[in-house]
């Protein structure tokens, strides 16, 4: 093949250097400085025919060793990725010539090296411009020699793998398509008698499922039958490979399967109990694609008596998971720094919640285990309750399996309880109370991921745990299930406690007050459990205290309580000094539980008040000169007293006024408004929109600064990079304007102008600053309805349909108040808008303040009056039905 | 081995290969290890460096050739040449920039194409900042090839060891394998390093430049 071309010769000298070099750079024991001898490398590339020296060296330096070699043609591939199309054509034809003949070199690493190179010379050139190539490619393919159609068969594969698209295109000058050339050979090597081939020839046409080119189209049952011949092939590499195309057909091309499901189902089946774990494991991702793809379950549904117990076996930890090893770890040893992850804390944000980010650490382990839980998790909400007679004979054999021996069946019958737990909640709900009992006593089994399966599976069910607590059997239950994850908190064990902690606090979440009065031993395991933990698990108390303190609010107010649970805290609140960074979790949690308080914080509030602010004042004294303070400068403080001052200036409200007169806090708080990070400034607004309600007088003689700054986070170029800061400065703004009046008219007008454009873009933006944006518009309406009224038109529809979507409290009284004295000012400015006003008048389930009510219905009228034309019907008419009925108690 | 020369210690030693995108911090984490000598300034890897670590296990000392391969384009020397022998690897990305993790296919190819069947953990680094753009739920190659996937952080040293030990019990085939003792390491920085910052800005910056498909969860398969 071409061998005439090789015109070109390497002077030995050149060959001989560049040969040293690339054993030098790739020798492990090499004690010269790679980076320079990379240099002096350079040094020849700089000769136009350096390429072709590697090209030499790769295809024909015999005596070099293979490594070399290897190596040369490695960087001849990177070199032609960038130059191939620059370079003397005569150069590119002498490579060409030197590669094809490597297709079937004797060693196998030179003919991969070769494939690799080929495959980037096509990206680049494309088929047409190597002729040759796919004629080389056929006969080596059709040689009968191993290593010619290996070298081949690595070519191809690996340019179905990078660029399938380039050989399902026409190509002038050949009369078909590559593919249709390639692939009855591909399907021919199905049944080629050399692993290698079957699995190359396998993997490339697999390829092209999702490209399905009309002639893999043409010959899908020719594919079908040679996967169904490979199905059972004795290498473990080509099985999987069987499997991953099943998987992908069902997922993008169903419909070619559905003829042969019942055997493509049978095989994955079998497959799914393989002795090779990664087969098994491929397989297994069929169910979950299945299920995924919302094929009709109808043609699963009678092999689920086969299937569940599959998937059950497989949920039984593997000899080598992690896991194992992990829950031997002693506890009393002491957690290193490699051992915790950092955290964040999260600025506080004014308004409906955004999607939080669930915690994260199980979703990337992944292996057979894992894959057969989200399965069945998967069939049990297609199928629901219908799995149950064939999993339930199964979990209950498995759970009384009895001997140490036996521990993983009954762990994974555990995991299966609680991977159904939702969607089979309807079948087992009547047994709920079997099951859980018999789930309590394994909260103290000997071993240890026993325990923590049995937690988590446990806190699956806490819904209905705490829904029972109406009958007196179910509060025996309820608090069954809580001592035993409070017991679990103080085990020695530091993966059970993690689980005990993370269970309990979804509990916590499920009942809230109910925890009311087991109060006094809650909190007696918690700080007995502060005091034991260590560095990773403490976090997750604190997250656990502020759950609790979330949960039951005021209830926590009580001597007997606050005795159990201050003392340990302030304790490590005054032992750590203001810059280290273990007091994060420690304001949350004061956040919490001043949140919690409210008032009957009052006896804790002033020392965490003064260091809440002395912090904030060594930070930014630390930003300017960190010599000075003594400290490097670390936002994350602020932020997180920031946070700790509103929390503590919402539980107190005007409580907090003495604490605030006798501070720089306001000077400090406008200085954090204008930060440059936007986590900074966001906690600083929610702080000025909690000050104002509580305090206002005290940010009075700064207030025309806090408003400007405040409207300039509202600002069309700012507002998308940080929505979450506009968003507390807008409800910030909204605050003080219903405080200060009058005094709020200077901004009027430029908050206004930024409000009407959010409202004109609510389904673009997100909920909660629309929510924020309607609300504090209608406090400037209501604050300086003679500013805002004659604008009425351009904002009213946008304004009233973004009223309508909020729920009934004192913020939105505030909002209809503005509402009404616009239309006091301005009547005629809403006359365009009428259906929308009654729409977001009807969207009050009950109206608490009898004065805003009247003010309402004195709206209404006076539009009846003033449309006595017709007018008002038709705006009645309009209205859908349930809005009517709303109407109606205004009698119009 | 293979390389004649290769072992210099009397314990089993092994070619690490870790690759990955310039600025995912390969450096800054393999010398997060004490046991060599290495210079301290932040500079981008020029083609390789190679660093021997050695770790004690239960079954005795084990040594990590760790081939620290240049991951930016113009210095990256031999590149996937520098793979040749590699017994394990390491695949690094930045949970703060999205596009390091897009390319992570590509060094998984190249990586699988040298080394055939080698055991390869995917590490997302800097977990230590605060607003990632990959979050850990659409990390999801791992899935699809069969590699083990931690996070970590090289600044805090948030999971250092776990892929060492992972690798080793691959390489050991002993799942029980374990480290006996504390390996010296760098402690975790506490202050934060305003000139790395700033290129860490700078990098993000031209990142976002970048045009990139939606957000979806399409874009990182």
């Amino acid at each position: 093949m071409a061998a005439g071309a090789a015109t070109w010769q390497p002077q030995e000298e050149g060959f001989k250097e560049i040969c040293g070099l690339l054993e030098e750079q790739i020798s492990p024991t090499s004690t010269a400085d790679k980076s320079q001898i990379w240099q002096q490398l350079q040094h020849y590339s700089q000769f136009p025919d350096f390429n072709n020296y590697l090209a030499f060296i790769l295809a024909r330096a015999e005596g070099k060793s293979i490594e070399v070699r290897q190596a040369a043609g490695l960087l001849l591939k990177n070199n032609l990725r960038t130059a191939f199309l620059s370079m003397n054509p005569a150069h590119q034809q002498y490579i060409k010539s030197e590669l094809l003949p490597c297709l079937g070199s004797v060693d196998r690493h030179i003919r991969s090296t070769v494939g690799t190179i080929i495959s980037v010379v096509v990206q680049i050139g494309g088929v047409l411009g190597w002729p040759e190539l796919l004629q080389a490619l056929v006969t080596c393919l059709d040689s009968n020699d191993l290593n010619h159609m290996e070298g081949a068969m690595d070519a191809l594969s690996k340019i179905c793998e990078d660029i399938p698209q380039v050989l399902d295109s026409n190509i002038p000058g050949v009369p078909e398509r590559p593919i249709n050339v390639f692939l009855p050979r591909l399907f021919q090597f199905f049944q080629s008698p050399h692993t290698s081939l079957r699995k190359l020839a396998l993997a490339s046409v697999n390829q092209y499922i999702m490209l399905m080119p009309a002639a893999l189209y043409a010959s899908m049952d020719k594919y079908l039958q040679g996967l169904f011949i490979l199905a059972n092939d004795s290498a473990g590499e080509v099985r999987k490979l069987v499997c991953s195309a099943f998987v992908q057909l069902i997922e993008v091309r169903p419909d070619f399967l559905e003829p042969h499901l019942r055997n493509v189902i049978e095989y994955i089946l079998q497959v799914n109990k393989d002795s090779d774990d990664e087969v098994a494991l491929e397989a297994c991702e069929f169910w979950s694609a299945y299920c995924d793809a919302q094929l009709p379950p109808e043609n699963l549904r009678e092999f689920l008596p086969r299937l569940i117990p599959v998937l059950l076996s497989n949920m039984a930890y593997a000899e080598d998971d992690e896991s194992l090893v992990d829950a031997e770890e002693e506890d009393s040893l002491p957690d290193r720094d490699q051992d915790i992850k950092p955290r964040f804390h999260t600025s506080r944000l004014h308004g409906s919640e955004y999607e939080e980010d669930d915690d994260e650490d199980i979703v990337n382990v992944w292996n057979l285990r894992k894959c057969s839980a989200a399965g069945l998790d998967f069939l049990s909400n297609v199928f629901g309750d219908e799995i149950l007679p064939a999993l339930m004979p199964i979990i209950q054999a498995k759970l009384s399996a009895t001997g140490d021996d036996a521990w993983k069946e009954r762990e994974a019958a555990v995991l299966a309880l609680g991977a159904v737990a939702e969607g089979c909640i309807s079948g087992l709900y009547p047994h709920l109370a079997e099951i859980i009992a018999f789930l309590i006593p394994l909260l103290d089994d000997k071993f240890p991921l026993i325990r923590s399966i049995t937690c988590w599976t446990l806190s699956r069910f806490s819904k209905y745990i705490v829904e029972g607590v109406g009958h007196p059997k179910g509060r025996e239950q309820f608090e069954y299930v809580l001592m035993g994850l409070l017991r679990r908190i103080l085990d020695d064990n530091k993966k059970v406690q993690e689980a005990a902690c993370s269970a309990f606090a979804t509990l916590e979440e499920e009942a809230g007050e109910e925890l009311a009065p087991k109060l006094e031993i809650i909190l007696q395991h918690l700080m007995s459990a502060y005091g034991k933990y260590q560095k990773r698990n403490l976090r997750i108390v604190y997250d656990a205290i502020g759950t609790l303190a979330d949960a039951v609010g005021r209830e926590l107010n009580q001597p007997t309580y606050l005795k159990i649970l201050m003392p340990p805290l302030i304790a490590k609140w005054q032992q750590l000094s203001d810059a280290d960074k273990d007091l994060f979790p420690l304001l949350e949690c004061f956040t919490s539980i001043a949140l919690a308080l409210g008032t009957g914080f009052c006896q804790f509030v002033e020392p965490v008040f003064e260091r809440s602010v002395r912090i904030i004042q060594i930070q930014q004294q630390a930003k300017v000169d960190p010599a000075a303070a003594g400290l490097q400068y670390d936002k994350e403080f602020v932020v997180c007293s920031l946070d700790l001052l509103s929390g503590l200036t919402e539980g107190l409200g005007s409580g907090i006024e003495s604490l605030v007169s006798k501070s720089r806090l306001s000077d400090l708080l406008l200085q954090c408004c204008m930060d440059d990070a936007s986590d900074v400034r966001q906690s600083s607004f929610a702080l000025l929109g909690d000050l104002a309600r509580a305090c206002p007088a005290h940010l009075h003689p700064r207030v025309a600064e806090y408003l400007d700054i405040a409207a300039k986070q509202l600002a069309s170029p700012k507002l998308k990079e940080s929505l979450s800061v506009a968003n507390n400065a807008c409800w910030a703004i909204g605050e003080l304007a219903v405080k200060i009046r009058q005094e709020v008219s200077p901004v009027v007008m430029t908050v206004m102008s930024c409000l009407v454009p959010i409202l004109q873009h609510a389904e673009e933006l997100n909920k909660s600053l629309v929510e924020n944006s309607a609300i504090t518009l209608g406090r400037l309406s209501w604050a300086c309805p003679e500013l805002v009224s004659p604008h009425m038109e351009h904002f009213m529809q946008p304004w009233c349909a973004a009223l309508a979507m909020i729920r009934d409290d004192i913020e939105k009284e505030d909002a209809f108040r503005g509402l009404c004295a616009l239309v006091r000012a301005n009547p005629s400015g809403a006359l365009t808008s009428l259906v929308f006003m009654c729409n977001a008048i009807a969207s009050w389930n009950e109206i608490r303040s009898e004065e805003l009510q009247n003010e309402l219905c004195q709206v209404l009228h006076g539009y009846k009056q003033m449309l006595r034309n017709g007018a008002w019907d038709q705006c009645m008419s309009a209205l859908e039905p349930p809005v009517k009925d709303k109407l109606s108690k205004y009698q119009v | 081995m293979a390389l004649a020369g290769q072992q210099t210690v009397d314990y089993p030693s092994f070619k690490l290969v870790i690759v990955g995108d310039g600025g995912t911090g390969k450096t800054t984490f393999v010398k997060r290890h004490l046991t060599g000598e290495f210079e301290k300034k932040y500079e981008p890897t020029i083609g390789v460096e190679v660093h021997p670590l050695d770790f004690s296990t239960n079954c005795g000392k084990i040594r990590f050739y760790c081939w620290d391969t240049a991951g930016q384009e113009k210095f990256g020397g031999l590149r996937d040449g520098y793979y040749i022998h590699g017994q394990c690897a390491i695949i690094m990305f930045d949970v703060t920039a999205r596009l390091t993790y897009k390319n992570v296919p590509t060094w998984h190819r190249d990586l699988c194409r040298v080394c055939e069947n080698i055991p390869i953990v995917l590490c997302g680094n800097k977990v230590d900042v605060k607003n990632r753009q990959v979050k850990a739920k659409q990390v999801t190659f791992h899935r699809k090839k069969n590699l083990q996937y931690y996070e970590i952080s090289a600044k805090s040293n948030y999971n250092f060891e776990k892929p060492f030990l992972y690798l080793a019990r691959k390489l050991a085939g002993d799942p029980n394998l374990h480290f006996v003792e504390a390996i010296a390491l760098v402690p975790p920085e506490v202050h934060i390093d305003l000139v790395a910052q700033q290129q860490h800005e700078a990098e993000l910056a031209a990142a976002a430049s970048q045009p990139l498909p939606d957000d979806d969860d399409d874009a990182f398969e």
